[in-house]
């Protein structure tokens, strides 16, 4: 029994960057309709920047890490830029596909950069809690708190702010959105930095316990989009909440299940899963033209 | 203050305006009437930027707003209120009215004052100003649209159906509003299908048949002779 | 996809390729036959996402893996390879299917990110282990264990494909067998039906088209080309590593086919080429920065270009040049005249326009239709309030109504795309209310759409035959064959669909792009496609929206003879006046989701009740009816409307 809570504990800093990972396709899906592939490998930019500055320069972390995310937002920036802005006439599956040129583009960035290795960067912080028999560690507390304070803050912005609203309005209506004075392509924009910002964070806190190493960042954000389902692709909360539901059921299922490749797979089944629960909630008719005469 | 001269819209190879013209003075309000199809809804997104105007010209205060995009014509204070009402239904009333505010140099006072302004002008919103708009009724939802709109000061205010879904006593209350926007020098345009309450409170009228302008006068002529309205709608 | 020259093109393509084979030495031969197979791949992807619409994110696992590992599994149980290698891509199947049916039941983005889940299921899970099971079982030990998997060439013992160049000639020969049977498909019925589901699917279904089965059906058949490439791979690499089919490669061969084009299979093979022959020629010369992994931005970078620019890829450059040359210029919009301009003499039609002598003398004829107590609500709108009608047999009965009032709700309930709350639908004495559109297609109901929905990518011909495509059985492996019994299938379509085009006087434009139609003969040829099958009840949304007087009139006459010829029924939703009046003999008046009123053209226009609802007040209405006729006292009527 407290080998399964350790388990599960071990599974929410897992969890909570894949609801990170989430929020940032959330963020940029409501406000574009694009479901962007590119956030495991903005998030592993990130990182390996954030590398460069925390390992091999040896800054003090308190300096690397505004400067990766700002470096993230300027990346976001850019792929909105130069892959969707051409694209804005096209409809959100040609857009989403593009997002796998992103992809491609850099990969091989990183790859000229950083030569693809593996490299180790040191946790933000170190030591841990002990509760009795269990073992958190800080850096996963760290990863938690910084996650809700992330989903919390950005959803406040939101909620409150102009250019939240803005982005939400968007989301909600954009014709009605842009009657009232909100630009499209500076929303889609806005929503990209976002995007970009929040995967980096989850790419940067995730490293220390994971392996830096793109092909992986790509992989956890496919069982991202089954915690952003889980959240309707619209909902911030319950996407961060269906990321750390996914984590620690992997978590516990690697540590019950001896067979290479399950856990992993756990969260594949799950984002299928959640697509056949989802399709069965809403209605069918697909209809051509203009509605109701 | 707004002037459409001659214009063609298109919607892909169909031609849905051809040479249509209308105007309207600051503090006066004109219908716009037709059936469905007629180019009612065409209209008022040509000159809100929605579509884009193949020939002729539309003027507002002097600008000319060919080409201009929804954005940029929404802040030269044009507001449109498009049939559906457009408003954000997850969002709350006060996020809404927000809305209305957006981009724009609010120019009689900071964001809250413009909010009370509006919903002293409508009581019902002051009561639900936390609630999610879309749970709201129908009418509740118009005066929703039209007082966000009103948050941002316009000088324009296009509107396409608003009577659509209300109860007439509703659509009465609307249309009384919207009669006393004009003392304040506001222009209104308004597209309606129920040709009678608009005639009520309307200065001048056109009716649109399929695409160009069948009739233009003011509104008491229409009313007293409404053969034109009437082949309009349901045939010579 | 167009019909191009490409028989010829493929031919000469297939030959040089084969001569050269002759002469080159085996690092290039291993070249080329790693370029046959994503050259397979990539067509796998052509067939599903080109043709069909749909998008298999993971085909590197989903697809070339399956493949790779059904070999494998095959030689273990003792089949040759020479066998197993072909036979790998039939194995699939029926698993294709099986995840075929539960995927094509989602759209776009859904269906996208489903393969992506499944493929990477398959290639995280179940191949790593899959591998180890299947060596345990294998002769070979030294392989137990691992999850290497070595695979063998094929060897047909008198011919030995086993040499770089044998294989070579072998993959050859395998891609061209699978690319005549594909080209063979794609001309016939099963591309024109692709087609027709990617560009439009409601029109399919409403064209009698099971739109489903149809997905599967690509879906099973993408997954079956992809597999035969897997295990040309698995063979030509002479084993399989976990990390053969990762994810890295599924995007790369989506880039390069979307390069080269994802709508033809001459874009696959522009793609395949580039994915196998550029990481090769960036070694030379100026373009060696892009050497080794630094290729694939070139491949991102590409990707967007093409999504951007040219979303047909390198091969739809032929085609715009070719275009380009013919000079087709599109005929000038469609006008509208003025006000004042004449209307057609209602005399002046070739038929007659019926009118029934009294009441009685419509109830008299058998009922075709009828609408009993339908009801739909959307949420928490009423679209439909308790909704009665009745069309009998060979009537043009018009439904008219304000914006708003539940006209298009009312069709699509009776087509079949929108299952009432409550309420039953009856169609020649049966209730029909439980079929599905394209059911109701088969059983004789044909409509159109208020945004006519042609097959602007297809001609006027082809059009016209894929409406005739419905129950009619086929086979898709006589078609693949080009046994004679499709091609009588195909001339016999062929013939009707020059028939119809003949009779609504398209025959000068059959063999132009849909497309390239103007508004009026557009509309002119939707009509058509709902009456090849000859339906008994035809549902017409809004026909003359967006013509002139002129081209309304004759449409208005299609329609006419089309009903005199085969006394079918119409029913039409129109906002056009002039041809309610000139055309239907009954009309229908909806407002807030109920009839409110129903007659002839004449009475219903004079009918006070409605002139109130369009106008909205009586004050209006006495205005009117003062100028109309005779005083008339218009009943008092306070109504209450729903907000």
């Amino acid at each position: 029994m407290l080998l399964l809570l350790q388990y599960a504990v071990n599974g929410l800093a897992a969890g909570f960057v894949i609801g990170l990972l989430a929020l940032s396709l959330v963020m940029i899906y409501r406000s574009t309709r694009v479901l962007s592939f590119a956030q495991g490998v903005i998030a592993s930019l990130a990182t390996y920047v954030y590398y460069q500055m925390q390992t091999v320069w040896e800054w003090p972390a308190v300096a690397a890490l505004p400067i990766a995310l700002i470096a993230a937002a300027i990346v976001g920036a850019l792929a909105d830029l130069l892959a969707m802005r051409p694209l804005r006439k096209a409809d959100a599956l040609t857009r989403t596909v593009a997002t796998l040129g992103i992809v491609l583009v850099l990969q091989v960035v990183m790859r000229v950069g950083w030569g693809g290795q593996e490299s180790f960067v040191r946790p933000l912080v170190s030591g841990g809690i002990r509760a009795g028999d269990f073992n958190v560690g800080a850096q996963e507390l760290l990863t938690a708190f910084v996650a809700i304070a992330a989903a919390g803050l950005f959803g406040l912005w939101t909620r409150t702010s102009y250019r939240g609203l803005g982005l939400q309005a968007i989301a909600e209506d954009a014709s009605a959105a842009r009657l009232l004075g909100v630009d499209p392509t500076r929303a889609s924009m806005l929503a990209w930095s976002i995007g970009a910002v929040l995967a980096a964070l989850a790419g940067i806190l995730v490293t220390p316990t994971l392996v830096l190493n793109p092909l992986q960042m790509t992989l956890i954000m496919v069982t991202a989009f089954g915690a952003a389902l889980l959240g309707g692709f619209t909902s911030l909360p319950m996407a961060l909440g269906g990321g750390v539901l996914i984590g620690v059921v992997q978590s516990v299922t690697t540590g019950y299940v001896n067979v290479s490749g399950v856990s992993e797979a756990f969260g594949f089944v799950a984002v299928f899963a959640v697509l056949v629960v989802m399709r069965g909630k809403r209605g069918a008719v697909v209809l051509p033209g203009r509605s109701a005469a | 203050m707004l002037a459409v001269r001659d214009i063609d819209v298109f919607y892909g190879r169909v031609q849905a305006l051809r040479s249509v013209s209308l105007e309207i003075a600051s503090g006066e309000m004109v219908a716009l009437f037709g059936a469905n199809g007629a180019g009612k809804t065409t209209s008022l997104r040509a000159i809100s930027g929605m579509l884009p105007i193949i020939a002729g010209e539309v003027t507002f205060e002097g600008k000319r707003l060919n080409g201009m995009s929804p954005e940029a014509v929404s802040g030269l204070g044009i507001a449109h209120i498009p049939e559906g009402r457009g408003i954000f239904p997850h969002m709350t009333v006060w996020q809404n009215l927000k809305m209305g505010g957006y981009g724009k140099r609010l120019k009689t006072g900071p964001l809250s004052e413009q909010i009370d302004r509006v919903v002293t002008l409508f009581p019902r919103l002051k009561e639900r100003l936390g609630q999610q708009a879309g749970t709201m009724s129908g009418g509740e939802q118009q005066m929703l649209a039209i007082g966000r709109a009103l948050v941002g000061s316009p000088r324009l205010l296009l509107l396409d159906e608003p009577s659509h879904g209300l109860a007439p006593k509703i659509v009465q209350e609307v249309f009384a509003l919207l009669a006393n926007l004009r003392t304040e020098g506001m222009g209104l345009l308004v597209v309606e299908q129920y040709a009678a309450v608009a005639l009520a409170v309307a200065e001048r009228g056109y009716v649109l048949d399929r695409g160009v302008v069948a009739f233009a006068g003011d509104a008491a002529s229409i009313a007293s002779d409404p053969s034109a309205l009437v082949g309009a709608y349901l045939g010579a | 996809m167009r019909r191009s020259g490409t028989p010829l093109y493929g031919a000469g393509l297939a030959v040089a390729v084969a001569v050269a084979g002759l002469v080159l030495g085996a690092f290039w031969l291993t070249i080329f036959s790693l370029a046959i197979c994503y050259v397979l791949a990539a067509l796998s992807m052509v067939v599903l996402t080109g043709w069909s619409g749909q998008l298999n994110l993971h085909v590197a696992a989903l697809g070339l893996g399956w493949g790779a590992y059904s070999m494998y599994a095959l030689t273990v149980f003792g089949v040759p390879v020479a066998i197993a290698l072909p036979a790998a891509g039939i194995v699939t199947i029926p698993f294709a299917i099986l995840i075929g049916s539960v995927a094509v039941r989602f759209r776009g983005l859904e269906l996208a990110v489903a393969t992506l889940a499944i493929g990477l299921i398959f290639e995280r899970l179940a191949f790593r282990n899959i591998g180890k099971v299947l060596a345990s079982r294998s002769e070979n030990i030294t392989t137990f264990g691992s999850s290497f998997v070595p695979v063998g060439r094929p060897d047909a013992g008198v011919v030995s494909f086993e040499t770089d160049r044998g294989f070579f000639y072998f993959s050859l020969l395998l891609a061209v067998v699978v690319f005549v049977l594909v080209r063979n498909l794609a001309r016939g019925r099963t591309g024109r039906t692709l087609r027709a589901l990617r560009e439009r699917e409601v029109m399919a279904e409403s064209l009698g088209i099971p739109v489903l089965r149809w997905r599967v059906g690509a879906f099973a058949m993408s997954i079956m080309i992809a597999s035969t490439a897997g295990a040309l791979l698995a063979a030509l690499k002479t084993g399989i590593t976990p990390d053969s089919f990762n994810i890295d490669l599924s995007f790369r061969l989506l880039a390069a086919t979307v390069i080269g084009g994802i709508v033809s299979p001459s874009g696959a093979v522009i793609g395949g080429a580039v994915a196998a022959l550029l990481p090769e020629v960036v070694q030379f010369g100026p373009l060696k920065m892009f050497s080794g992994e630094r290729l694939f931005v070139l491949f991102g970078v590409g990707m967007i270009l093409a999504l951007w620019r040219l979303p047909e890829g390198l091969a739809g450059i032929g085609e715009r040049l070719r275009v380009r040359r013919a000079r087709r210029t599109l005929p000038a919009p469609a006008t509208l005249p003025d006000a004042a301009a004449a209307m057609p003499s209602p005399n002046g039609s070739a038929s007659v326009r019926r009118v029934y002598p009294n009441t009685l003398a419509r109830h008299i004829r058998p009922t075709l239709l009828r609408a009993h107590g339908v009801r739909v609500r959307f949420g928490g709108v009423v679209a439909l309030d308790g909704v009665d009608l009745s069309v009998p047999e060979g009537e043009i009965a018009a439904l008219i109504g304000p914006n708003g009032a539940g006209k298009s709700t009312l069709f699509n309930c009776i087509s079949g795309l929108i299952e009432p709350n409550e309420g039953c639908i009856y169609y020649r004495g049966r209730d029909v209310t439980g079929l599905s559109a394209h059911e109701r297609a088969i059983e004789g109901i044909g409509r159109t759409f208020q945004t006519v929905e042609a097959f602007r990518e297809m001609t006027v011909i082809e059009n016209l035959m894929v409406a005739g495509h419905a129950g009619v059985p086929a086979s898709g492996i006589a078609e693949a064959l080009t046994l004679p019994s499709s091609r009588r299938a195909e001339r016999a379509l062929a013939e009707r669909a020059h028939e119809v085009c003949e009779t609504i006087g398209l025959s000068d434009v059959a063999s132009r792009l849909a497309g390239e139609l103007s508004l009026g003969r557009l509309r002119e040829l939707e009509l058509g496609m709902a009456l090849v099958r000859r339906p008994r009840l035809l549902l017409l949304d809004e026909p003359s929206a967006g013509l002139d007087p002129r081209e309304t009139a004759a449409l208005g006459e299609i329609v006419r003879r089309a009903r005199d010829a085969d006394d079918l029924s119409v029913l039409l939703v129109e906002h056009d006046m002039t041809l309610v009046q000139s055309l239907a003999e009954h009309v229908f008046v909806l407002d807030f989701g109920e009839i409110i009123a129903q007659g002839s053209p004449e009475r219903v226009r004079r009918d006070p009740v409605v002139l109130e609802r369009y106008l909205g007040s009586g004050d209006l209405v006495l205005a009117a009816a003062a100028g109309d006729e005779p005083a008339r006292k218009p009943k008092a009527v306070s109504r209450a409307r729903r907000s």
